[in-house]
């Protein structure tokens, strides 16, 4: 029966090598015992054969059905594998940003496209080899059993959040950790960026303000690990909210006491000096601005404390 | 609710017992096609393509003993329960009577 034996040849296509043989031996069994038992024919017609082997299924399915097939991620491990992802996404996203800014700068070009276009593209590159390396290793730790001690994190329930507690947005501490980050990198581009790209520069510190190079790092790197536990403890406690209150203050009295002094951020690069009077305006009542902002905030994260 | 939803449950409910009524009927030798019949006049419609791999997985987990013979001009692999099958039945023979003893208990008591 020569459609048996290309159905049985479709199905042995599609079967690992080592259980090829032994499966399609078992397989053709099965269906000439499937195929006399519907027709009462000894040689049954191509319609009847075609019909019982309809029944049985598409080869590719019958295949998988014989061999168990090990997903890349486990059911139970996709809310790590996304967690991981998401924040891997997140991590590229702005080093995709600053370095489009990077190539913005070194290029001298205020192309909105041009700029897009270099984010999109520097974040697709890297982000398909993220996504194939994570995948790979949820890949392998799931298979050998080492994932699910990361599931879940160790709890008890006396550590559990208090009743009513108030969540925090993940969103509001990525977005704090991105900018706190950013602003390291806007401070010590000294660091990570080119001698010819960091000549282009069109601003920077002033001279005689180079010590608060230090203290909007110190400001900057405790904004960054306090929002980053925030990420991980996701609700509001008295004291957690009430030191969040506190960092808004030191930002509220840190903008008012600039607007008072000289120039922090000036024009640094030669070819660009008429914009300094800009500039200056900006920032003279850009920190004005800032402060009354950050009151603002500061207003309704009181309330929220008076209610916890 | 939909009748393809209702199909969705049984098959679930059936699941968990396919396993037992397949180790229960190969006390006998049965090959493929005989064993889909005995299940099928006991009332277990069973497709093909569920069963064939769960009698192999069955082998496989050393539950059944295989072995091909040839009748009738053809040859046919027949299984029936290896001694750890015969040990594994009866834990799940009194497993199954339990729950469905509590399953009944349940069942008649929300009839009140």
């Amino acid at each position: 029966m020569e459609l048996v034996d290309r159905y049985i040849q479709a199905v042995k296509w599609s079967l690992p090598k080592n259980k090829q043989d032994e499966i399609a031996r078992e397989l053709k069994a099965n269906l000439l015992d499937e195929i006399e038992a519907s027709t009462q024919s000894k040689t049954p017609d191509d319609k009847t054969v075609a019909k019982v082997l309809e029944s049985h299924g598409h080869p590719q399915k019958v295949a998988q059905s014989f061999s168990t097939q090990y997903p890349l991620v486990a059911s139970e491990d996709m809310p790590l594998y996304k967690k991981v992802m998401t924040y891997a996404m997140v991590v590229l996203f702005l080093f995709a940003v600053v370095m489009g800014g990077n190539h913005l700068i070194e290029e001298q070009s205020v192309n909105a496209f041009a700029y897009l276009y270099i984010v999109i593209s520097n974040f697709i590159d890297t982000a398909a080899l993220v996504l194939i390396a994570v995948t790979l290793v949820f890949y392998y730790l799931g298979k050998i059993g080492e994932l699910q001690k990361w599931r879940y994190s160790a709890w008890s329930p006396e550590d559990l959040p208090p009743l009513h507690a108030k969540r925090i947005a993940k969103s509001d501490s990525v977005s704090e950790i991105t900018s706190s980050a950013f602003g390291l990198l806007i401070l010590w581009t000294s660091l990570w960026m080119s001698e010819e790209v960091a000549d282009k520069l069109i601003l920077g510190l002033a001279p005689a303000m180079e010590h608060w190079r230090w203290i909007l790092t110190i400001v900057a790197v405790y904004s960054l690990l306090s929002a980053t536990y925030r990420l991980f403890k996701r609700f509001w406690t008295k004291t957690s909210l009430g030191l969040y209150i506190a960092e808004y203050l030191i930002y509220i009295f840190g903008f008012l006491y600039l607007s008072t002094l000289p120039q922090l951020i000036i024009v640094t690069n030669p070819k660009a000096s008429e914009l300094s009077p800009i500039i200056k305006g900006i920032f003279t009542y850009g920190w004005l601005g800032g402060a009354a902002v950050m009151a603002l905030i500061c207003v309704s994260l009181v309330r929220k404390w008076l209610k916890l | 609710m939909s009748e393809e939803r209702i199909n969705k449950l049984r098959l679930e409910l059936r699941r968990g017992v396919l396993i037992l009524a397949v180790l229960g009927a190969t006390k006998t030798p049965q090959y493929g096609y005989s064993l889909r019949k005995h299940l099928n006049d006991a009332g277990i419609d069973i497709d093909e393509g569920t069963l064939y791999p769960l009698i192999r997985r069955l082998a496989d987990q050393a539950l059944l003993d295989s072995e091909w013979k040839h009748a009738e001009g053809r040859e046919r692999r027949y299984y029936i329960l290896s001694e750890t099958g015969h040990e594994v039945l009866n834990q799940l023979t009194l497993d199954w009577q339990q729950m469905n003893n509590s399953v009944s208990t349940i069942l008649s008591s929300e009839e009140g």
